[in-house]
């Protein structure tokens, strides 16, 4: 068996999928196990988990063995917690180290996270998905969020449409979600993305836009939909661009190699990211 | 007419019939509830009654309430109103979105586009209207009936140019009209519908 090692990075920073990413491109063909290395990783956020499962799907695609190793005992509770293993079955194995895991195993369905749930790219499914997914998430919310009844709305309405746009990436995506407390004080965190065409080529598909940068097609898609062509599409991420405003917290979206950061009124523009493809998504809400 | 979103999600198909989302799920919705507004006699109204319904997400809004409002605006379901109701705030702002937004959609110019929404017993206009439109539309919600005369001389304008505002408002389904004859000829009177 043909193996190489990769160190996972903290899977608590928006820059993990870059590294990770990176890392899994320069893994030769021949090499039928992947082995994720977890000794750094001491704590996962949902953009930790969709990186996971981003990078994950990856692997599994080209037909090899995601071997997991140095996994501490919490992750490990927690990475069954989100769905992890579950997600990917049969191609996820413990190395000897964690193999005494399994007597722990417990079951998902958390009250303060959506566990990671695959969102296809066709429509049909997309929308079953969606309408299987929702009243979960909304049921996470109000765990939490319970006197804020308009700002859950907020945010099922900001992760229905993002989860909608996967329709146009061509590839199956992600979503995630978890509710934070300290101090009475209550922060949601979704990511939501997925290795696909991204914003640029979905936004070249339908339009004649003449932009040359990566973050001018974010940009575009943020400020104007990401479609016109076809009449009533490609409303998602401007709603959003208009809804987040609203709320206290933050909102990233990367594609290619760039990404935008809106916090309130403040809009950043990180050019020249190392490339990942398609497009991911993280939403930061304060009660 | 009242009818409730739930009931026609259910008569759709919708897994989830509180939860109005996607435009695919938007596309079983539409033929459904324009099912409905055929079966209207002409000048009644169908109220969309919106209670209970988790999330009008904007996408499935523009697909249902976007397309609709176009088709009325061009004649389609001639007499035949609309009116949504007790939708929550976050829904309404939904709603707002995708029709203030769709005529940049629809690649042609559309100067009014949108619907009534009845709240708390008052109707309040959703979607894109003309500035110049919207004091004829404040005197209305005020006064069961008016004519074009009415209005001009309220907002001191030129008779013809308030009937041309009235029937704006007309066409896009906002307000109905009756016809009577004086001694003048044929005149209109508009009212709330």
């Amino acid at each position: 068996m043909v193996l190489r090692e990769i160190i996972c990075p903290k899977l608590n920073t928006t820059s993990c999928l870059d590294i990770l990413f990176e890392q899994l491109s320069n893994i030769p063909e021949y090499c039928e196990q992947v082995s994720l290395n977890f000794r750094n990783v001491d704590f996962i956020t949902p953009s930790g988990a969709l990186t996971l499962a981003l990078v994950s799907q990856d692997i599994c695609r080209k037909g090899k063995i995601i071997l997991l190793s140095e996994v501490n005992t919490e992750i490990l509770s927690y990475l069954e917690r989100i769905d992890y293993f579950q997600t990917f079955p049969e191609k996820i194995i413990l190395s000897r180290h964690n193999s005494s895991f399994e007597s722990f195993w417990r079951s998902s369905k958390s009250h303060n996270l959506l566990e990671i749930t695959p969102i296809p790219c066709e429509q049909l499914n997309n929308a079953y998905a969606q309408a299987l997914f929702l009243p979960r998430a909304e049921a996470v919310l109000m765990n939490s969020f319970a006197k804020q009844a308009n700002s859950i709305e907020k945010i099922l309405t900001m992760i229905s449409e993002i989860a909608g746009n996967i329709i146009h990436s061509n590839d199956q995506g992600y979503c995630t979600i978890q509710t934070y407390s300290k101090d009475g004080r209550v922060r949601i965190h979704t990511a939501i993305g997925d290795f696909g065409i991204g914003i640029r080529k979905s936004l070249l598909e339908f339009n004649d836009i003449q932009l040359i940068e990566e973050a001018d097609f974010i940009t575009h898609a943020l400020k104007l939909g990401t479609s016109s062509k076809e009449g009533a599409r490609g409303l998602g991420l401007a709603g959003v661009y208009e809804s987040i405003q609203g709320l206290s917290g933050g909102f990233w979206v990367r594609s290619g190699t760039a990404g935008i950061l809106l916090q309130g009124k403040s809009f950043k523009i990180f050019s020249n990211l190392n490339y990942v493809p398609g497009t991911q998504v993280e939403m930061s809400v304060r009660q | 007419m009242n009818l409730s979103a739930i009931d026609i999600a259910e008569k759709a198909g919708l897994i989830s019939p509180k939860w109005l989302i996607s435009r695919e799920f938007g596309l079983q919705f539409l033929p459904k509830l324009e099912q409905e507004l055929d079966k209207l006699s002409i000048n009644d109204v169908l109220y969309l009654n919106m209670l209970d319904i988790s999330l009008l997400e904007w996408s499935f809004a523009d697909e249902v309430f976007g397309t609709l409002s176009v088709k009325l605006g061009n004649g389609d379901f001639p007499s035949k109103y609309l009116v949504l109701e007790n939708l929550s705030e976050v829904s309404k702002e939904n709603l707002d979105i995708a029709l203030r937004t769709r005529p940049e959609r629809e690649g042609k110019q559309i100067r009014n586009l949108g619907l009534p929404v009845r709240q708390n017993g008052e109707i309040v206009f959703v979607g894109k209207m003309e500035e110049h439109l919207k004091p004829v539309w404040a005197y209305i919600l005020s006064h069961s009936q008016v004519t074009a005369r009415e209005i001009a001389e309220h907002l001191e304008l030129e008779v013809n140019i308030a009937s041309t505002k009235l029937k704006t408002l007309f066409d896009i389904r906002l307000l109905k009209r009756l016809e009577y004859r004086s001694e003048v000829g044929k005149q209109y009177i508009y009212t709330q519908i």
